[in-house]
């Protein structure tokens, strides 16, 4: 072979060979970058995961707690309060005493009737027995009877099939936003709105209070983050809107 | 001295420098680097010293062959993510170096002709060393760019160079007995650049100090 066609040849077979190896790298990048691109997504999955199941052992935890002070409650400081006033009503007095009796007999049946209240509204089977709907009723009802504040609920379009774990996480939050109400708002009026609409549940908890900065005191009470975990777990949105007057805090989530 | 020359050097000072002035935080596989670059410089040097007293300097270079290959054998088993692989790394050494000695022995080069069947199995299996590296660095993926990591630059560049040198090497004494013009116009100067891509990208790995 002539030693320019020789030459044309060698640098043929080189350009190749080098074109070949610097392809092999530029594809070995990109492999590893994908590999890489593919592990963080993994990662981040397993982090979403155990987040979510640190939030759902968190909550198991938080109503295992709530239903044995309820059992706690109906079972025995109740039974001691029934006994109490079975015992004032047997004790004989004078005229002058009649009134103070009267007055407690009075004090520990108001309390025994708020103690049952109060371990049915904690106790989860009792929330779930009743439905959503029905649940939230009973709390406005309670918030009425206190005299502090008028409430209102309307609902709007029916809504069914809801898992009843998902039922008692929404009844948890709305517990928690009329709680935050009563006790930071100064309201006179708080009203509740449930609409479903197809596939989607609007629950949306509004006071004519004094409203706060939801971006300053947003994540630093526990009730919020609370609201905001619970909310997580069952893959919806809360949305806090303030001003003056009131706050407005609504969930949203998909019922497929 | 040319230019080639200058540059060769400055890129063997570089990396030396950089080794010496981080030795005491430098990994193992950096310090077996830094290492490779001053025993190259000597090895220049003396190569230089007898070109110039005794003519020929292939003679040096047929012994300081082996200890270019067991210094580079040291930088690969040093880093962490080799450790894995550290038996087929002393296989292939062993290999190596048993045929080295076969070749010293019983193998006396024609006057004028390299000794190119020992550079040959050694850049394979440099390459084949390169390769697992690749290998070990993509199973062992973490969050960190992989231009950060000095592995990948080891892995690359002993990849790119030993592939020229094998295609060097197994046309050298072909052309040079033919007078081609072919080794002093092309295969020469190729070589010389992916020699500077090597050792520019081990003096980026000793710089990095990241081969974990």
């Amino acid at each position: 072979m002539p030693d320019d066609k020789e030459l044309q040849f060698f640098i043929y077979t080189a350009l190749t060979v080098f074109l070949l190896l610097v392809g092999f790298i530029v594809l070995f990048i990109r492999y590893y970058y994908r590999k890489q691109l593919a592990n963080a997504r993994e990662k981040q999955t397993m982090a979403a995961t155990f987040q979510e199941e640190l939030l759902q052992s968190q909550i198991e935890i938080q109503e295992q707690t709530l239903r044995n002070i309820s059992e706690e409650i109906h079972d025995n400081i109740g039974q001691t309060l029934s006994l109490a006033k079975l015992q004032l009503n047997t004790i004989n007095v004078d005229e002058r005493s009649v009134e103070k009796l009267t007055g407690s007999k009075a004090l520990v049946s108001r309390a025994i009737q708020d103690l049952r209240q109060l371990s049915k509204n904690i106790h989860t089977e009792s929330v779930l027995g009743s439905g959503l709907v029905k649940a939230i009723a009973g709390q406005l009802e309670l918030i009425e009877r206190t005299g502090i504040c008028k409430t209102e609920l309307t609902v709007s379009g029916t809504p069914s099939d809801i898992n009843p774990q998902v039922e008692l996480i929404l009844f948890r939050i709305v517990q928690e936003a009329l709680n935050n109400s009563l006790k930071h708002s100064a309201a006179f009026s708080i009203n509740v709105l449930i609409k479903s609409i197809e596939n989607q549940l609007y629950i949306s908890v509004s006071d004519n209070g004094k409203g706060f900065d939801p971006r300053k005191n947003g994540n630093s009470g526990s009730g919020l983050r609370n609201m905001r975990n619970r909310t997580k777990l069952i893959g919806g949105d809360l949305n806090i809107t303030s001003g003056t007057p009131g706050t407005t805090i609504t969930v949203t989530i998909n019922n497929e | 001295m040319g230019s080639d020359e200058i540059i060769y050097y400055a890129i063997l000072l570089a990396g030396a420098v950089i080794g010496l002035t981080q030795i005491r935080r430098s990994e193992e596989a950096g310090r077996w680097l830094t290492v490779l670059f001053l025993y190259l410089i000597v090895k220049e040097l003396a190569a230089k010293f007898c070109a110039v007293y005794y003519h020929s300097n292939l003679g040096f270079y047929r012994i300081t062959g082996i200890i270019d290959f067991v210094i580079t054998t040291f930088i690969f088993l040093s880093i962490p993510v080799m450790h894995a692989l550290k038996k087929v790394i002393y296989a292939l050494a062993v290999g190596v170096i048993l045929f080295y000695l076969v070749i010293i022995i019983k193998w006396e080069p024609q006057k004028g002709k390299a000794d190119i069947y020992f550079e040959l199995v050694n850049n394979f299996v440099l390459v084949c060393y390169a390769l697992l590296l690749m290998k070990r660095i993509y199973e062992s993926i973490d969050e960190e760019s992989i231009f950060r990591k000095s592995a990948f630059w080891i892995a690359i560049s002993t990849l790119l160079f030993y592939c020229v040198s094998i295609v060097f090497w197994g046309s050298f004494n072909y052309y040079v007995g033919k007078n081609s013009a072919i080794m002093g116009d092309v295969l020469t100067p190729l070589y010389h650049y992916a020699n500077y891509v090597l050792y520019a990208s081990y003096a980026v790995a000793v710089r990095l100090n990241n081969f974990n």
